[in-house]
């Protein structure tokens, strides 16, 4: 679906923000793309979408060049921006200008979805506030059933109970011909219904690894106290906030956690999780 | 099997989501631009007794929607000034020369007509007035069929061409960037001219009649030395280099 291979962008050429950047995403997957403030997820799906220019390497995009923005591309793709802007129009109006260039757009979801969010069809896209413009725009997305769905921090200035929404919806209308890639810095909030966790950080793809393996090999816990077989820990309140070796049944996933002892730790759980460590815990 | 690069059935979906998303804009700004000209031109046919009405409301006329005409050349992407918006028109499935076509065909063609029937019906109305105030012959004005169409025709299509390279060039504020830009741009052109006319052309001059003043020499032959130049080919063939540099850069822009 989306190929990158020996990735290489910056804005500035002596500030590179991606060095050779390899990555594969395939069909039926909702990929989560952690990083820090400026590591890049923005600038990763702007490629992918062919809105910028890779200085080397290649973006495949469905089969095509992205940057090339091959027709066939752009129908089977739709981009949703962190900061999203609608033209003043009418709801009906504006999906009857653009739901045409979608060959498979799908009316009845988008009426149904929109009714999940509480959106008025009939409503002026001006008079929409902005958290509302959004999930219109997320309501559109889904909509057009293209087969990559490009979003950036989606949730983003959805209230609570839009968010279990959103959650609801992604679920509902996520298909085993679809892949979608959902950057976002909540990691807790779209923790269910991420299935692959990747994070960039320094130019480098630093942990790409499914949701199930991540659970399958580790295990999430709060601890009294800190002990040998923890591979990270936070100090947080009632005790430390610890990632160790799971030995008993796939539980829950802190994305948080797991974030910044990648961050901190990336090569000894990348290392365990692909068993490069024993169960004594050395490498 | 892939998509051909243009398709007329997109065209058409891009013409219709630029009507219905410029419509507005494009309708203030027109009825706004009409009524002053019309109105002016009311002022001296009641003043005039019916008389020379036409030449002020095709002056003003002309005047007002040629400076029109290069504006909303300059708002032709304007779509593309943001990434919050640019996604939505650089994303759309629509290949990158259906986009740039669709954008030159409303604000050239699509304005041409805009405005040629504006200034009839209101060529129309004012001549009507004429003939029941004061008695007036009723005369029909066929802007088409006038002798400077094809020159202002040709002009505006000149014009267009710098504020559409424009439009594509500049994130934002395209019409003054793109004024100041073809400000500048002028100046050196000519300057350039002056500079090549002094050392190439003024010593052969001087060689040739020794008794003709300098300014003499190099000023009374430029009218003749630029009769060519005034021939429409040189513009057609400089507004088409325009837009294809224009097509050049639009394949570049990015989000």
């Amino acid at each position: 679906m989306i190929h990158l291979e020996q990735l290489h962008f910056g804005y500035q050429k002596k500030v590179p923000l991606f060095e050779n950047l390899s990555l594969k995403l395939e069909s039926g997957h909702i990929y989560g793309l952690f990083g820090v403030n400026g590591a890049g997820k923005t600038s990763l799906i702007r490629l992918i979408g062919g809105l910028l220019t890779p200085h080397r390497g290649q973006v495949l995009t469905l089969g095509y060049q992205a940057r090339k923005r091959h027709v066939d591309m752009l129908g089977d793709l739709y981009v949703i921006p962190e900061e999203v802007f609608v033209p003043a129009v009418s709801i009906k109006k504006y999906v009857a200008i653009h739901s045409c260039f979608y060959k498979k757009f799908c009316k009845e979801t988008l009426e149904s979805v929109l009714a999940d969010f509480e959106i008025d069809e009939k409503m002026q896209l001006s008079h929409l506030s902005y958290g509302q413009k959004k999930k219109f725009l997320i309501a559109f997305a889904i909509a057009t059933n293209t087969s990559v769905l490009l979003m950036d921090e989606p949730i983003n200035g959805l209230d609570i109970p839009s968010k279990s929404q959103f959650r609801k919806i992604m679920v509902k209308y996520m298909n085993s011909h679809r892949c979608v890639l959902v950057s976002t810095h909540q990691a807790r909030d779209l923790s269910s219904i991420i299935d692959h966790m990747l994070i960039i950080h320094k130019g480098q793809l630093i942990f790409n690894e499914s949701v199930a393996m991540i659970t399958d090999k580790l295990k999430f816990e709060l601890l009294e106290q800190k002990d040998d077989n923890v591979f990270y820990g936070e100090e947080v309140f009632g005790g430390w906030a610890c990632i160790s070796k799971n030995q008993g049944q796939p539980g829950r996933i802190d994305f948080e956690l797991l974030f910044n002892g990648i961050i901190k730790k990336g090569d000894f759980i990348n290392q365990y999780i692909k068993g490069g460590i024993n169960e004594n815990g050395n490498i | 099997m892939k998509t051909e690069i243009f398709s007329f059935k997109r065209f058409a979906l891009l013409l219709n989501r630029q009507k219905v998303l410029m419509a507005k804009t494009w309708l203030i700004a027109m009825i706004s631009v009409i009524s002053f000209v019309f109105l002016v031109a009311l002022l001296q046919l009641i003043f005039t007794q019916g008389y020379n009405w036409y030449n002020t409301l095709f002056s003003y006329g002309f005047f007002s929607f040629f400076v029109m005409g290069c504006v909303f050349a300059s708002m032709a992407f304007s779509e593309m000034g943001t990434y919050a918006k640019s996604f939505q028109y650089i994303c759309l499935p629509a290949s990158p020369l259906e986009k740039f076509l669709s954008a030159w065909f409303i604000s050239f063609v699509v304005f041409i007509i805009a405005a040629i029937l504006l200034l009839t019906v209101a060529s129309l109305i004012l001549a009507l007035i004429s003939v029941m105030l004061f008695s007036q012959e009723f005369v029909f004005f066929n802007l088409l069929a006038q002798n400077y169409s094809a020159n202002l025709l040709l002009l505006f299509f000149g014009y267009h061409s710098i504020y559409f390279l424009g439009a594509v060039w500049f994130k934002k504020a395209a019409f003054f960037k793109t004024l100041l830009t073809s400000i500048v741009w002028g100046f050196i052109i000519i300057i350039s001219f002056v500079f090549l006319f002094i050392i190439i052309v003024k010593p052969f001059s001087l060689l040739a009649d020794p008794n003709v003043h300098v300014s003499d020499s190099l000023f009374a032959n430029i009218g003749e030395d630029m009769r060519f130049f005034n021939s429409s080919i040189p513009l057609i063939m400089q507004s088409v280099f325009l837009l294809f540099i224009a097509w050049i850069r639009f394949n570049e822009r990015e989000a």
